[in-house]
């Protein structure tokens, strides 16, 4: 059901303005980063999950453990510069400023 | 600095050798001289040598005047110069205690906001490869939904 949801879910240009003003702020939840990986894999067509997996580079396993972890003011550039990234080729999907 | 002490040395040389060794010579030349013409009988000579004997002990009075104004100048002068010398000296070491004190203080401050611009690029480099990453992987998607090969 969860699973359904999550690829049910549609970004809009605000969603992800929000969400990148939350992302920097470190204000986002373990969710959201979720929900984004998600919407990524169903938009790239890759099963894998993109962020996890930078998280996972990191020694960062969930992202419950993320959220935790920039909470400790530990601000990892690797991990949060991928997911700016991704919201802002996402973005640009959305405006059709792929190329 | 080394300038100034230069010339202060010089300085002290020449007084030193007007105040102490040319009087000395110059009383020996006199005094040899007076004795000489002091054992005269002539009337007029005795008289010249009184007249050059007040000349001599007016002159060895101002000469003695003259270096004691020099001893003045170089007692003040030198302590003038060891002031400054003290001066510059508290100043070097007050300077480098309070710059090491500053540093100590604020090493952690500037540690941090270098450490912040390093996140910050940090950040940057990884949102330009993820997109790239990303633009790249949506690009080929595209392509082969369209039944064309990536190029």
């Amino acid at each position: 059901m969860m699973q359904e949801q999550l690829e049910k879910i549609q970004y809009t240009l605000d969603d992800f303005n929000l969400l990148e003003k939350r992302v920097r702020d470190n204000i986002a939840k373990a969710d959201e980063y979720k929900q984004l990986d998600k919407y990524l894999s169903s938009v790239t067509g890759e099963e894998d999950s993109y962020i996890l997996n930078k998280m996972k580079e990191s020694g960062i396993l969930t992202y419950n453990e993320y959220v935790l972890e920039r909470n400790k003011n530990k601000v990892d550039g690797n991990i949060t510069g991928t997911v700016l990234g991704v919201i802002a080729a996402l973005k640009r999907l959305l405006t059709n400023n792929l190329f | 600095m080394w300038f100034l002490l230069g010339i202060t040395f010089t300085l002290c040389i020449f007084l030193a050798y007007r105040a102490y060794i040319l009087p000395e010579q110059q009383i020996n030349f006199y005094q040899t001289f007076l004795d000489s013409a002091n054992t005269s009988k002539n009337l007029l000579i005795k008289e010249r040598v009184a007249d050059i004997k007040i000349a001599t002990a007016t002159t060895e009075e101002k000469l003695l005047s003259t270096n004691k104004r020099f001893d003045d100048f170089i007692l003040f002068g030198g302590i003038i110069v060891t002031l400054l010398l003290v001066i510059s000296a508290t100043v070097y070491f007050k300077t480098e205690s309070e710059v090491a004190k500053n540093f100590d203080e604020k090493f952690w401050d500037y540690e941090k906001k270098v450490q912040d611009s390093v996140t910050k690029v940090e950040i940057l480099l990884n949102s330009v490869a993820a997109q790239a990453e990303i633009m790249q992987k949506i690009n080929k998607r595209l392509l082969s939904n369209q039944g064309r090969t990536p190029t």
